[in-house]
Order: structure tokens, then C-alpha cells, then sequence
């Protein structure tokens, strides 16, 4: 049997692990696509509310990535904003996890927190109404080495106001010392937040033109979730009217500095 | 070999991709060129094939291997894949995949230059070899 010259059994090497190589991508990309489809992410809503820094609180959430499959995910990262009015509304919340690895055939959790911050941003309707906010999550890896995924999904954040409700009532006047006037005033609202509300709640009385004639403050303490109802008494100056005017208040405490919608006064 | 590479390269692409349509997924590849680029590419392929006897083989793999790296590459610069399904958008950068693949089409390359180069050297060699007379 006459031997093959090297170039054509070089060739013929080359072109023979070519042809391995194919078969190996084909199948790979086959049992790829077979077990992305067995990925199982989840996320439960977003929950336990923690203060970490003046006028900002952290809410957290753990999403879970199950990977039955033999290619690992690398790289595995899950971004989150929240913003009110739309995609072109205000930011209410950014939240961010670590980088995690999902080895094939495990699963992973990844914790996400949520930051919030009370600031300027922060619609004011917010700490007194309850609200679905629009939410995006963006989840970026790499699955089984070679494949960058990048996927975003758009989903809603059940808001609930610390001062779900406020109400400032200000009751019928009664004659105080030197000529001026008390003003019984109650203050109710329930803390519809996931974190609680400890700190005064100081409050003032406006004429209808604007100017203020009185001011109070109330001490709260109230758990997530909890009720509220409390009273004080306001003394305004003689000559003062409270008819068409308005109350504002702002909620203060060494981590809270918030100010409130103004109320009309009945 | 005309058969498998149509397979290959012309129907279970557009089964796929009229699978993703069915599904209210539009790919970010055209069908038609597709289907033009599998066409190219199982002419040559056959050619390849066909004239695997004479002193084109060579050239033929070589011309093969070129219009599959034009393939990925054109398959490359459409990466990611980018697909909205029920709200969720995802987005597949497919490019490390394709920088392994195009493996292939170099070593083909090679395989062809080396045949190229060795049937000029020896002329008619190679045939003898691979294609040998049947014995009488």
C-alpha cells in the first residue's frame, strides 16, 4: 500500500477535525437549547422594609434560579428600577444583586435590594396614597460559556404609603389664655409601608391667604402595617381664621425629614 | 450530500425561523436571505463534492469554506438575537458561539489549501490514491 504524502494527509487531518468540530457545535447547540428551556427563575414581591440611611429605606427580594441543566450560567446579575407615572416617570427606587454563578444542575438565590429614597423626587402622593408603580428588572449572564443572555422584564410594584390616609382634623375652638384660641387637633393614618414610623409629626395651621397662625406637634410611633389616631391642641392668636385655610406638616426624626401634602381645612 | 445540506442549511433554518413566527417571535434575520445564503452555500457544497476527482477539489473547498465564513460572519454582526415575548424581551449575543464555529470553515480553509497545493505539486496523486482503479 503506497503511502499518503503529508500534505494531503494533513489535509485530510484538518479537514477531519473540521468536520468533528461541527458535529460537536451542532450537538451542543441542540442540548443548549434543550435545557434553556428547563431554566426556572422566580421572584416573590419585594418586602421587608429596613431604614439604611436618612429618608431612605431598603426593601429586598430573593430571586431564585433553578438550572436542571448541564451548562453552568455565569456572571448572573439582576438590576431593578422602579419609577412612578411610567417609564418616563420619576425614579423612585434602584435596586441591584450580586454576581452569582448557577453551577448546571443547582440552583441559586439571588438577593436583590431595592433602594428607596424619600428625596425631592419622591411624588408626594406617595406617602399618603397607595399605588402600582411600574417596575423593570434586567437579568444579564452568560449561559453555558458562549451565549451573552440579557433579559428584561416589566412588572408592577404594590406601593403602600407610610401615611396611607393622613388625615389632620381641627376641631371647634375653645377660649384660651390672653385672647388666643385652642384648637383640639387629630391626626390619624395607617402605615401601609413595610417598615415602621417612629419620630414627631409637627404640623401647621395656614390663614386662606397662606399665612401661618398656629403650629402643633405629635409624637408617632407606629409599626409597619399599624394604625394610627392621636390628638393635640393648637393655640392661635386672636384675629387668626382658620375658614378656607390649610394645614402642611412634615414628619421629622433622626432618620425622617418628609414633608407631607398640604390638606385643605373643612 | 445535496440532501443533507439542504437539510442543514436551507429547511431547518426556515423551519425554525417559521417556528419562532409562529410563536409572535420575530427573528432579526431576514427568511429570504436566509434562505439565499443556504442555497449558496449548498451549491458549493455539492460542487465540492462533485468535482472531488479532479484538480478543482482544492479551489471548490476552499471557495466552500470562504462562503461559510461570509455566513457566520453575516450571521455575527445580527447578534444579539433580540426576541419580545408576552412582555419580556430577551436578547442572545450568540457571538462566542460563532467565533468557535468559524473554526470550522478555517480548518476547511486549510484542508483546501493544502490540496491545492499538493495537487499542484503532484498532479493526478491524490486521485490515484483516493479514487483508486478497480481491479479488472
Amino acid at each position: 500500500m503506497s503511502q499518503r504524502p503529508l500534505g494531503y494527509r494533513a489535509s485530510h487531518a484538518v479537514g477531519l477535525a473540521g468536520t468533528v468540530l461541527a458535529a460537536v457545535l451542532v450537538a451542543f447547540v441542540i442540548t443548549a437549547g434543550y435545557c434553556a428551556t428547563e431554566l426556572a427563575p422566580g421572584a416573590p414581591p419585594f418586602g421587608g422594609g429596613r431604614l439604611v440611611a436618612t429618608n431612605t429605606v431598603e426593601l429586598a427580594t430573593n430571586v431564585s434560579v433553578s438550572n436542571p441543566g448541564v451548562y453552568p450560567i455565569g456572571g448572573l446579575v439582576v438590576q431593578a428600577q422602579v419609577r412612578y407615572g411610567g417609564a418616563n416617570g420619576s425614579l423612585i427606587g434602584t435596586g441591584l444583586s450580586p454576581s452569582t454563578s448557577v453551577s448546571a444542575d443547582s440552583s441559586a438565590i439571588l438577593p436583590v435590594t431595592l433602594g428607596v429614597m424619600f428625596g425631592p423626587e419622591m411624588p408626594s402622593v406617595l406617602l399618603t396614597h397607595d399605588a402600582r408603580l411600574a417596575a423593570w428588572f434586567w437579568a444579564n449572564g452568560t449561559y453555558a460559556l458562549v451565549f451573552d443572555v440579557h433579559l428584561t422584564l416589566q412588572g408592577n410594584l404594590t406601593w403602600g404609603a407610610p401615611f396611607f390616609g393622613l388625615a389632620i382634623g381641627v376641631g371647634s375652638p375653645r377660649p384660651a389664655s390672653e385672647g388666643s384660641l385652642a384648637y383640639p387637633v387629630s391626626v390619624s393614618f395607617t402605615d401601609e409601608a413595610q417598615f415602621p414610623l417612629v419620630g414627631q409629626l409637627q404640623y401647621t395651621l395656614h390663614e386662606a391667604s397662606g399665612t401661618a397662625c398656629g403650629n402643633g406637634s405629635i409624637a408617632i410611633g407606629v409599626a409597619a402595617g399599624g394604625s394610627y389616631a392621636n390628638g393635640s391642641t393648637s393655640y392661635l392668636a386672636s384675629g387668626c381664621s382658620l375658614d378656607g385655610g390649610s394645614v402642611s406638616a412634615r414628619f421629622t426624626s433622626s432618620a425622617w425629614l418628609l414633608a407631607l401634602p398640604s390638606e385643605a381645612l373643612p | 450530500v445535496a440532501v443533507v445540506l439542504l437539510l442543514g442549511f436551507v429547511l431547518v433554518p426556515a423551519a425554525f425561523l417559521a417556528q419562532l413566527r409562529s410563536l409572535g417571535v420575530h427573528a432579526p434575520v431576514d427568511p429570504l436571505a436566509v434562505a439565499i445564503w443556504g442555497m449558496v452555500l449548498v451549491a458549493l457544497g455539492t460542487a465540492e463534492y462533485l468535482v472531488r476527482p479532479t484538480r478543482a477539489y482544492g479551489p471548490a473547498t476552499i471557495a466552500y469554506a470562504l462562503a461559510i465564513l461570509g455566513y457566520l460572519l453575516w450571521l455575527g454582526a445580527r447578534s444579539p438575537l433580540s426576541v419580545t415575548y408576552h412582555g419580556a424581551t430577551l436578547a442572545l449575543g450568540y457571538g462566542g458561539l460563532l467565533s468557535i464555529a468559524m473554526l470550522v470553515p478555517l480548518l476547511e480553509l486549510v484542508s483546501g489549501i493544502l490540496d491545492t497545493a499538493e495537487d499542484a505539486r503532484r498532479p493526478g496523486e491524490r486521485v490515484r490514491l483516493d479514487f483508486p482503479p478497480a481491479a479488472v
